[in-house]
């Protein structure tokens, strides 16, 4: 289960996860990352939308670029580069 | 760290996770250090403390995740303590007189959740797995096999 809270934490939405969530990383404005242990999705929580999905160990960091075109995933044995345009295309 | 030897071999036991909770904003990095949200500027390498985060989760467990709001200058930090607890606060500023720190318990607000992360200035996003708990029993009976073997 997703929530969504505003600023003073109020709970606005609550939102059924597309996956089996492990964790949540940030996806960039409005979107997440949600990790489960074979997959990481792109998920965006305003349209409630996934955008793409990628087969992934499970991931542990997620370490996004200060343009934010790129991404890095890091799991516990691997570090994983993606851009984020081929993020976006899979 | 703690470590235990067999004939078998080794196994190294980690007591704390070796990264801190962190989020980097531009120049400045915020982590958590001792029971403290802290602001360091890589230009200046000026280091402070914004939030006390001391009454959140177990004293011995540092927290795991924090999350910065540059528009509020706000952050959810969270700890996986009692099946996982946040707190949104925003960072207090430093003064002419100092800086005044603020206690996440007694100025911010708490919640239940496994993941806290704003994806917007209003928007913060919680994965609640409360609802989906059957995989951590598989872990632990499995990890009681390899004890008693």
């Amino acid at each position: 289960m997703i929530e969504i809270r505003d600023l003073s934490n109020a709970v606005m939405k609550t939102i059924k996860s597309p996956v089996q969530a492990n964790e949540l990383f940030y996806g960039g404005t409005s979107n997440v990352l949600i990790t489960t242990s074979t997959n990481v999705v792109l998920y965006d929580v305003q349209q409630q939308k996934v955008l793409s999905e990628l087969a992934a160990s499970p991931v542990k960091y997620v370490v996004w670029s200060p343009d934010n075109q790129m991404v890095a995933l890091i799991s516990k044995h691997s570090t994983d580069p993606f851009a984020q345009d081929r993020f976006l295309r899979v | 760290m703690q470590r235990a030897g067999h004939d078998n071999g080794l196994i190294v036991f980690k007591l704390e996770r070796e990264r801190p909770a962190f989020a980097t904003h531009l120049d400045q990095l915020y982590y958590v250090k001792d029971k403290y949200v802290r602001q360091y500027d890589f230009n200046t390498k000026n280091d402070v403390g914004v939030l006390s985060v001391r009454k959140l989760g177990s004293q011995y467990v540092p927290p795991r995740t924090l999350s910065f709001n540059p528009a509020e200058r706000a952050v959810a930090v969270q700890s996986t303590h009692d099946g996982g607890i946040f707190d949104v606060a925003t960072l207090g500023r430093e003064t002419a007189a100092g800086s005044d720190l603020k206690d996440s318990t007694l100025d911010g607000k708490r919640g239940a959740g496994n993941c806290a992360i704003w994806v917007a200035r209003n928007r913060l996003v919680v994965l609640v797995k409360s609802t989906q708990a059957s995989r951590p029993y598989d872990h632990s009976t499995t990890k009681i096999k390899y004890f008693s073997r």
